[in-house]
């Protein structure tokens, strides 16, 4: 162990009590430059987190992209047709000019008779069926 | 002047109870025909529990009560069977389709079969024992299937004859569209009737068709040749069946007659 020498009066300058620390860098010292507000956010993109939410919200975006792609183009709209309130007109046609003979009418007559006798023929006659009878007696 | 609107009213009333009366004739034999076969139920029934009684005790009484239940059902199964045929006759007596000669030949059929039915209840009140009426009967089974051809062959006949009648209608509306036309020609242009020339003719082999089909019918129900009663009746439908398709040519034809005649009433 080194024991100190005590130094000479004359050389040996008043000590001075030491000045109370303060806070801060001490006056003198060189002080290292602070990084800009561009540093500070390119620092913070560096962050996992950050690239993480980056790659997400790019991701999410893409996909909308794609999906938008691939929808068909909808088909134009096609007017409801609406129905017209004048009738399609009835082709008006000439009378012959026999049609109101005694004749024409007279046959018209015997054709709707006709028609009318033909439709209601029954080929067979429910009353005429003939009777069913048990023939033998059975003793 | 009083005298002579009395004498009017009496004679309209005379003349329209005559005209209903011609037509309710078939309907008379009709209601006596269900009549007929009321009666003819009621005494079958009464005819069975006696026999059933007979043959359960084999007593004189129950014999002689089933001879006599017997014999009633006997003659009124002959009476159902003459009322029926009475029915086919009113029927062929109204029938306006059909000619004279046929007509003729099918109430000539029910004469003969009527007289049978009478012959034949003529004997039932002379039976002495269910033997009897047992023989008696048997003489109606051997005879049914002459019956039910003469039926079916009349029934097809009235069919035929009813047909023969709206034929004659149309007969008549073709001749007068026939007579239309040829009157009208140089009225109408030529396409149209040229077109109406070849409705014609359509018509008229509509016409054809439908007396092909009624001939083969005719001489299919002139011969019946079986003794089958199932054979018959399977026969008696397919008559049927080809009486429908000759009237479906008839309501063919009037349908084709209902155009021409919107094609006379039309200038174009």
């Amino acid at each position: 162990m080194e024991e100190t020498k005590p130094s000479s009066p004359m050389t040996q300058a008043p000590q001075v009590p030491p000045a109370p620390m303060k806070s801060g860098p001490v006056s003198g010292q060189p002080v290292p430059p602070r990084p800009s507000k561009l540093e500070e956010l390119l620092d913070l993109l560096h962050t996992p987190w950050v690239i993480a939410a980056i790659v997400i919200v790019i991701g999410v975006m893409a996909l909308f992209a794609i999906r938008n792609a691939m929808q068909k183009p909808s088909p134009p709209a096609v007017p409801t047709p609406t129905p017209t309130a004048t009738p399609t007109p009835t082709p008006i046609r000439q009378r012959s000019p026999f049609a109101t003979t005694s004749a024409f009418l007279n046959l018209d007559t015997a054709v709707s008779s006709f028609s009318a006798s033909v439709k209601s023929y029954t080929t067979s006659d429910p009353s005429l069926s003939p009777p069913v009878i048990d023939l033998p007696l059975g003793f | 002047m009083r005298k002579v609107l009395w004498v009017l009213l009496i004679l309209l009333f005379v003349l329209t109870s005559l005209r209903n009366f011609a037509y309710a004739s078939s309907d008379t034999a009709y209601q006596d025909y269900l009549y007929q076969f009321d009666l003819y139920r009621q005494t079958y029934t009464d005819f069975q529990v006696a026999k059933n009684e007979y043959q359960k005790f084999k007593s004189l009484e129950s014999q002689t009560a089933a001879l006599d239940k017997t014999r009633i059902m006997l003659v009124q199964r002959d009476n159902l069977l003459r009322a029926y045929l009475l029915l086919l006759n009113e029927k062929l007596n109204e029938n306006r389709g059909m000619g004279a000669s046929e007509k003729q030949l099918y109430q000539t059929l029910i004469r003969n079969e009527v007289t049978f039915l009478q012959n034949h209840a003529q004997l039932v009140p002379s039976l002495g024992s269910l033997a009897d009426a047992s023989s008696v009967s048997q003489q109606l089974e051997s005879h049914y299937i002459i019956l039910q051809k003469s039926m079916r062959q009349t029934i097809i006949g009235i069919s035929v004859g009813n047909l023969g009648d709206v034929r004659r209608q149309f007969d008549q509306s073709v001749t007068m569209a026939q007579a239309l036309i040829n009157a009208t020609r140089g009225i109408f242009t030529p396409q149209k009737q040229a077109t109406m020339d070849r409705w014609l003719l359509q018509i008229n082999n509509k016409r054809s068709l439908y007396q092909q089909k009624i001939d083969s019918i005719n001489s299919t129900n002139a011969s019946w040749d079986t003794n089958n009663l199932d054979e018959m009746n399977r026969k008696f439908l397919g008559l049927q069946q080809s009486i429908a398709s000759a009237k479906q040519e008839l309501q063919e034809g009037s349908s084709f007659l209902g155009e021409l005649v919107n094609t006379l009433r039309y200038q174009d």
